[in-house]
């Protein structure tokens, strides 16, 4: 017995000495953004490292525009990063080619979903989950700007607007000073990308994108997506109050010119209105038909299938979504907290304060995901360009709508047989 | 009218044209230095204005600020400069190589050489990512020289055209006297064709300098980006830093606005000399 005590006290004492001498296992952790959020990203890689000292986390970033090209030859190579920032543009794409790892185990031992802001759609697949809830941005705010509203005194917009409101409030703002034909100043804008204004409008109506079962586009076969759309395109050409896409040119946030008195938008815009020169406010998007629907996008952070050290990738993907990654996070305003606890520290600040109750929504089932599917980019990409016609005035919407709708679908057809197989 | 007032008025109309091309050549400078002046609200104006209400120099400072701007600017320059030194050693002896000497299979193998200008990069990527992968050079910027050090297809077959056009008895001449081939390239080839050897180096340079796609793909750290690679992490998924891209871009567009100021002459006969080329 004695001998036995002796043996484990020595192997004891030698493990715990290997294990001080042991280096720090290290992972990497890859997430695209702007020079911003990635010095946000870095402050909570850093307090990771910081809180424990057997893993030690690597953050690499990626512009936008290369991060899914990167992502790919590096998945191609066998070295994808140990943890990483999934969009569900591409989520349901990447976890059926088994490129995630299944988390379930540890996801229902470790999580309360309770907790969280928490989107199966982002994170399941197939009854597993690969992913993990991490922010949410808002679409389909309305931004206003208090100068021009104050300079025409029109009542600043709220929750009692709906569709007639705004457009009564969009004509009488919709101001041509020099009599030239084209106004300086324009009562609204819509934008014709789905998360921005196109989705929340639809929905808003009454209307759909997709079917139920997500695999046919209803745009067009759904009276009521139609009634939206019609909307938006009378805002343009009936009621002249919102810029036709030729008139915009590819100006991708007209709200910053401060020659727009309303328009739709996303949360993630906030950060760059800080240092607008004009006063603005945040309203919900009016209420329509329907009432008032708004779309709230996720991000999720996933592990890599062949990872190496996948226990410290969830060590870290449970601290980036437990409560001190998810304060710094908010406080920084990069995104709004997954994890309930946190999301008000995202509002603090006085001009976003009255988002928390668009916020609010979210219990509610008022904001509404963007339908993610397979080939989800491909469809997405061609609803916007084939809507875009109208938009520019080249056909009427009815037209755009069941072309766009016919080419969604075939498109859906393949990315949902291609699964199946 | 007379004949020489004719060629006046000709003459002329065609500065006149020159002129405008000229203006609307540079307008997309012009466009982006005075981008670079202006102040956060101003960018966005609508309808756009040209020049900034009040020139804020500041944006350049604040750039230094919030990017890591000079490791940028480091990483160009060695990438650029140790790519041209590459380009110029390999190039030049395998372009001597298919000029001058006679072996089997030389028609078969600068036909495979031609071929690989032909395949996209696009085609290559990912192979390319796996090879410098198991290397281990994934996030250095060794993927974007070491490769220099092999030749640049296009420079091969630029030189070997000029080579050929030396006139052929100063390499008999010169075999005659007893020199080796070695000799005939160092001490008569590369100091006749210095013209198409500084064009070379400068295409190269410029090259190297303004590669936007390897960086990005084989770099994922933001402190090792190079300059025009580093810029797009001031433009984000829904909104960019116009007047901070626009202070980098002019940044990195300086050194180059140098070079070809010191180098007018050479790049002019080097595009010549391209378009000389059949």
């Amino acid at each position: 017995m004695r001998k036995f005590l002796f043996i484990s006290l020595i192997s004891l004492i030698l493990l715990s000495l290997s294990a001080l001498g042991q280096s720090k296992i290290q992972i990497t952790y890859m997430r695209w953004g702007d020079i911003r959020e990635i010095e946000v990203e870095r402050k909570i890689v850093d307090a990771f490292n910081q809180s424990q000292n057997k893993i030690f986390v690597n953050l690499e970033s990626t512009a936008w525009g290369a991060y899914w090209q990167q992502l790919q030859n590096r998945i191609a190579a066998g070295n994808a990063p140990d943890v990483m920032l999934i969009s569900g543009a591409y989520f349901i794409d990447l976890a059926s080619k088994g490129v995630f790892k299944d988390i379930t185990d540890w996801a229902k031992k470790d999580i309360n979903f309770k907790n969280y802001y928490y989107n199966p759609e982002l994170c399941e697949w197939d009854g597993k989950i690969y992913a993990m809830i991490r922010d949410i941005t808002l679409g389909g705010i309305m931004f206003y700007n208090k100068d021009i509203f104050d300079k025409y005194k029109i009542k600043y917009p709220d929750w009692s607007w709906d569709w007639n409101k705004w457009i009564e409030a969009a004509q009488k703002l919709t101001i041509d000073e020099n009599k030239d034909g084209t106004p300086e100043i324009w009562g609204t804008y819509v934008p014709t990308w789905g998360e921005g204004g196109l989705y929340p409008i639809i929905w808003s109506a009454g209307g759909t994108v997709l079917s139920k079962d997500k695999k046919s586009c209803t745009i067009y076969s759904n009276p009521k997506s139609l009634e939206g759309l019609k909307f938006m395109y009378e805002l343009r050409y009936k009621y002249k109050v919102c810029p036709s896409e030729s008139f915009m040119q590819g100006l991708s946030d007209p709200f910053m010119t401060g020659n727009f008195a309303t328009t739709l938008g996303i949360s993630s815009f906030i950060v760059s209105y800080k240092k607008l020169p004009f006063r603005w406010g945040i309203a919900p998007i009016p209420s329509g038909p329907a009432g008032r629907f708004m779309s709230a996008n996720q991000l999720s952070l996933a592990i890599y299938s062949k990872s190496k050290y996948p226990e410290a990738a969830w060590e870290f993907i449970k601290f980036a979504t437990g409560p001190k990654g998810q304060e710094i996070m908010g406080k920084e305003h990069q995104a709004i907290p997954a994890l309930k606890l946190k999301t008000r520290v995202y509002f603090d600040d006085p001009n976003i304060k009255s988002a928390l109750t668009i916020f609010s929504l979210y219990e509610k089932g008022q904001l509404k995901s963007l339908e993610f599917t397979p080939s989800w980019l491909e469809w997405n990409n061609m609803l916007e360009t084939t809507l875009g016609y109208a938009w520019q005035g080249k056909v009427d919407i009815e037209k755009a709508a069941k072309t766009a709708e016919d080419r969604v679908n075939k498109i859906l057809q393949e990315a949902w047989k291609k699964l199946e197989k | 009218m007379n004949k020489t007032k004719l060629e006046g008025i000709n003459n002329l109309i065609l500065i006149l044209i020159l002129f405008g091309i000229g203006v609307l050549m540079l307008l997309p400078f012009i466009w982006m230095f005075f981008t670079s002046l202006k102040d956060w609200g101003e960018i966005f104006k609508f309808p756009p204005t040209l020049f900034p209400s009040k020139l804020r120099w500041e944006n350049y400072k604040e750039l230094f600020q919030i990017a890591p701007v000079i490791a940028w600017l480091k990483n160009s320059l060695f990438l650029s400069i140790v790519s041209t030194i590459g380009v110029l050693l390999s190039s030049s002896i395998v372009a001597f190589a298919f000029a001058m000497m006679n072996f089997k299979g030389k028609g078969f193998w600068f036909s495979i050489l031609l071929l690989t200008m032909m395949v996209p990069f696009h085609v290559t990527m990912i192979p390319q990512y796996i090879l410098f992968r198991y290397l281990g050079w994934i996030n250095t910027l060794k993927p974007l020289w070491v490769p220099t050090f092999t030749g640049a297809p296009y420079m091969i077959f630029l030189l070997r055209q000029f080579y050929r056009s030396v006139p052929n008895s100063y390499f008999e001449s010169a075999r005659i006297d007893g020199a080796s081939f070695w000799q005939i390239f160092y001490r008569i080839y590369v100091p006749l064709s210095l013209p198409v050897t500084v064009t070379v180096a400068l295409l190269t340079f410029i090259n190297q300098w303004n590669y936007f796609l390897g960086p990005l793909i084989y770099l994922n750290d933001i402190n090792k980006m190079t300059i025009t690679a580093g810029l797009s992490f001031l433009q984000g998924q829904s909104f960019g830093y116009w007047n901070y891209i626009m202070a980098g871009s002019t940044i990195a567009v300086l050194p180059i606005l140098l070079l070809f100021l010191l180098t007018q002459k050479y790049i002019i006969e080097g595009i010549m000399l391209q378009a000389g080329l059949k």
